[in-house]
């Protein structure tokens, strides 16, 4: 698998998470503070008039972080635009993305501003891949990635855990990785190394 | 190596494209290494439709204080950092695309952006946080689906609108959308059109007392109308020229009051012609086409057009486009079937009162799909592409109120339709009424924005959806727009209530203000510009907006419009009505004033880059010798790859470009085929030893003129077409110097 476009996604625990304008000041904060690792942090967006849309965006250079409200389930999305500079398999590029993604969530679950009011499930996580070109929705390229992905998901959760493939051809690869426990992110990024 | 789009879409993009697209892409490689001046790529990007955005500089305050972003130091332009995110326009003419086109556009935003389609106030879509590196692919799988961004930025032709209920109206003097799409198609690189000192903005209406396609706005506009020639109707049009909003705003004016059809196409040719002569190209500020008519006044640059009209060399390219008009037809998939009103569903009434209008044509309606701040998901564009091929025969078309409409739903399948938008969170009612707020993009993501106009649209509408049931019927009609500077791309000028972004400085801090503009018509074609009365921090605007509106709902004589309201009343009155509000607390009272809609941090115009809407002014012969550079490029790399027959055609071809560069520079319309180029060549640069060597004599041109006149060597082998390759690329450096001994001769010639 050649492509680096991967996007991750963790959904929030509860419909009472918080709003998304209430994320603007907090991805602020984090370009401020220059807050994630390897990651030129750009701009913010605010797209809370979108129904089911991208919710607020923090823009860098190598990646898009969204609170993301697509089918009305909020969570932390990461979606990768530039290569990965030092990793160069696909399971170091599966590690790298999956660690920023964990390092946001935890950010966020952190932040006083959301004093509490926000975690995320990790019994259920969102991946695909942005690129029709080299990772078309296939059950060949399904196939092609699963066993990598297996391996780390398992690793991550440390319990059973499924790879469900989804979507139409015409659709993004799409693999929703389920698993019977729920660990915290920071368990899981304890986990990634 | 991976397979790249350009593989995948060998031989399903149309030549011509291909060839712009392979050339764009030898020309990011070439400024990669140096080899084309910045500013010449970024005219190159930007007529490609490719824009910078907001912090491109590698500068941005963070609220506390301007940090730099640490961006590689290669640029894409003067102070554009090459890693910087930027905006891709992508024209759509006349607004019109079909669900192909739809999923497609789709497809990118979920691949290349942040997933979001934004349809722009002249019916553009833009993406917005794009990499430079991706926009070949970008080109490719819209060009694979018939989309162009060529010249959808740039000093050049922008996308040519039209009224977006053309062909099903009620009230039109005929169908203008062939029209425009011929206009479009013909100006697309032509010749003519590409040495302008600024944009260049059509547009077409079938109504004039509508506000069908703005037409007073635009450089160039034309209105349907009919007249009775011989006892035979005929079809033209009433053009209009140099309106423009911006600072300086401009009524178009009328040039002819009738153009026949057939003329349509060589008229505007000679406008543009007269306006690549005549039109500034130092001062962008007055480069528009509207000063050249200011200059000249209306009868003079209509006499001017007309003697160009007269002599300008014959170009029969037009007929092709013109033909076409006839053929073009827009119809119903299906007989239409009445089945009766099904159910209607919740909200349906409601929703139908706003967004459906009854077509012209018995059983029929257009759909207008509202879209908050012309913002649609991937998701939601690929299902309204499913909607539109189920319900709407595939004919969607964008609006310059950033909606979209689904023409010719048959009248008994809207509810349906709409429960369908329902589910797909696009059923929202208000298409064109106060709730419908206008925007360009402002500080979202414009280098220009000074304040937030999206920020401040968004607050205005969550606003007037909290009350939407407390609305009168004369204030629901009415229309707000934004823009968040004085440059006017929301058109505030054009609305009955209108705001562009300004700052003041209020002790130690700048503080983000609108100013105010009441009374502008959008109807009768944007027959009036709205008047200033004052401009107002900008978390006191919603304030203005009740104020506003409460008054003319209080004092509104008998069915009267907004317009005549505020014309009754005076500028004087009304702005005593908000003069209160321009008062700004100080910090420590109310620190929310020093921020914008938004936005948390504090207030800076710091952010404020240089705009790259006015394009970089350079000249065709620049353009000519960076395309012989790209050619030249792109037969090394064909020599590479070992394709012998194209590299060495390539080569070839990379001579003539910058000989046709330099002939150009004496003779404008010299015909650009082959024979023609090398015999003008011959006869004006090495014969007058112009492009002469004082060491090597005649010897590069002699590459040209010796491979024109004897054909390839056919032996084809690696070292014969590596020679060839070779000496295009003397010849280019000898083509350079060639136009500098020609501007060195000109300047003496003026200096006597």
């Amino acid at each position: 698998m050649e492509s680096h476009k991967f996007a991750i996604k963790f959904f929030t625990q509860s419909a009472s998470a918080p709003q998304p304008k209430e994320f603007v000041p907090v991805f602020h904060h984090w370009i401020q503070q220059h807050l994630i690792p390897n990651h030129l942090l750009i701009d913010v967006a605010d797209y809370a008039h979108v129904p089911q849309g991208p919710g607020t965006v923090l823009v860098s250079h190598e990646a898009i972080f969204s609170i993301d409200q697509e089918g009305g389930r909020p969570g932390l999305h990461y979606f990768r635009r530039q290569p990965f500079a030092d990793a160069h398999t696909f399971d170091q590029r599966l590690r790298t993305a999956f660690r920023a993604t964990l390092g946001a969530c935890a950010l966020l679950e952190n932040d006083p501003a959301f004093a509490g009011r926000l975690k995320f499930r990790t019994d259920e996580i969102l991946f695909r891949i942005h690129d029709r070109l080299l990772a078309p929705n296939t059950p060949e390229v399904f196939a092609q990635i699963k066993p990598q992905l297996q391996e780390l998901a398992n690793k991550l959760l440390a319990a059973p855990v499924t790879l469900e493939h989804r979507g139409k051809s015409e659709d993004l690869m799409e693999v929703i990785i389920r698993s019977a426990g729920s660990p915290s992110v920071s368990d899981l990024a304890s986990r990634l190394g | 190596m991976a397979v790249t789009w350009k593989d995948k879409l060998q031989g399903v993009i149309r030549d011509d494209w291909a060839r712009e697209i392979d050339s764009f892409e030898a020309q990011i490689a070439l400024r990669k290494n140096g080899k084309i001046e910045e500013r010449v790529f970024a005219e190159t990007r930007l007529r490609r439709g490719t824009y910078g955005q907001r912090y491109d500089n590698g500068q941005r305050h963070d609220g506390v204080a301007s940090q730099k972003l640490p961006y590689q130091p290669l640029t894409k332009g003067p102070d554009t950092m090459w890693d910087a995110p930027g905006m891709q326009r992508i024209k759509i003419p006349f607004g019109g695309f079909t669900p192909t086109q739809m999923r497609v556009l789709a497809d990118l935003a979920e691949e290349y952006s942040d997933n979001i389609c934004h349809v722009t106030t002249r019916q553009d879509i833009q993406l917005h946080y794009i990499h430079i590196e991706d926009t070949p692919s970008i080109f490719r799988r819209l060009a694979a689906v018939g989309i162009t961004t060529r010249e959808a930025c740039g000093n050049s032709v922008r996308n040519v609108t039209a009224c977006p209920i053309a062909g099903v109206c009620n009230t039109e003097t005929f169908d203008v959308t062939p029209y425009a799409k011929a206009t479009a198609f013909y100006l697309l690189g032509h010749p003519d059109t590409q040495d302008f000192g600024r944009k260049f903005k059509i547009a077409f209406s079938g109504c004039k007392h509508e506000a069908c396609g703005l037409v007073s706005l635009h450089d160039l506009g034309g209105i349907a109308v009919k007249r009775t020639i011989d006892g035979k109707e005929k079809r033209g049009f009433e053009i209009y020229v140099g309106g423009g909003l911006g600072a300086v705003p401009h009524q178009a004016k009328l040039m002819f009051d009738f153009v026949a059809e057939e003329d349509l196409l060589p008229l505007s040719r000679a406008i543009g012609r007269v306006f690549a002569k005549l039109g500034e190209k130092k001062n962008r500020q007055k480069a528009r086409l509207k000063f050249v008519v200011q200059k000249l006044g209306i009868e003079e640059f209509k006499r001017v057009v007309v003697e160009e009209w007269q002599k300008m060399p014959e170009d029969p390219s037009w007929r092709k486009f013109f033909d076409e008009i006839p053929r073009y037809e827009e119809k119903p998939r299906e007989q239409i079937v009445s089945i009766g009103l099904p159910n209607k569903p919740e909200g349906y009434d409601k929703w139908a009162q706003t967004n459906v209008y009854r077509q012209r044509q018995a059983g029929f309606a257009t759909v207008t799909v509202t879209l908050p701040l012309g913002d649609l998901t991937a998701d939601q564009m690929r299902k309204l592409a499913d909607l539109t091929h189920k319900f709407a025969s595939d004919h969607a078309r964008t609006t310059v109120e950033q909606n979209i409409v689904l023409r010719w739903v048959k009248e008994e399948q809207v509810p349906a339709l709409y429960a369908e938008l329902k589910k797909i969170n696009l059923a929202q009612p208000g298409a064109g009424t106060i709730v419908d707020v206008v925007s360009c993009p402002g500080t979202d993501t414009c280098k220009l924005g000074i304040a937030s106009s999206r920020g401040l649209a968004g607050e205005l509408r969550s606003r007037f959806l909290a009350k939407e049931n407390e609305l009168s019927e004369e204030v629901r009609k009415l229309h707000i727009k934004i823009s968040g500077c004085f440059n006017s791309c929301g058109q505030h000028h054009v609305s009955d209530i209108g705001f562009y972004g300004n700052s003041r400085n209020i002790g130690n801090y700048q503080v983000p203000h609108f100013q105010v503009m009441i009374g502008g018509k959008w109807h009768d074609n944007a027959g009036s510009y709205g008047l200033a009365i004052g401009s107002i921090p900008s978390k006191a605007i919603p304030t203005v907006v009740n104020r506003l509106t409460e008054k003319y709902v209080a004092e509104r004589q008998t069915e009267e419009s907004f317009q005549n309201f505020c014309t009754r009343l005076g500028k004087k009155s009304l702005k005593t009505l908000i003069d209160d509000l321009a008062k700004v607390p100080p910090h420590s009272a109310d620190a929310s004033f020093y921020t914008d809609w938004g936005d948390p941090r504090e207030f800076t115009i710091g952010d404020m880059g240089v705009g790259e809407c006015a394009g970089e002014v350079i000249s065709l012969v620049d353009f000519g010798f960076t395309a012989a550079d790209s050619e030249a490029f792109e037969a090394q790399l064909l020599l590479d790859d070992g394709k012998l027959h194209e590299a060495e055609e390539m080569a070839y071809k990379t001579m003539l470009t910058a000989a046709k560069t330099l002939v150009q520079l004496q003779w404008q319309d010299a015909p650009t085929d082959a024979d023609s180029v090398v015999r003008e060549f011959k006869t004006r640069l090495v014969d007058t030893k112009l492009f002469w060597d004082p060491y090597h004599a005649g010897q590069f041109a002699n590459y040209l003129l010796n491979r024109h006149a004897e054909g390839p060597d056919a032996r084809y082998t690696k070292d014969t077409v590596h020679k060839i390759v070779e000496e295009a690329n003397l010849f280019i450096d000898a083509a350079h110097k060639a136009h500098a001994k020609y501007q060195q001769s000109l300047n003496l010639l003026g200096n006597n």
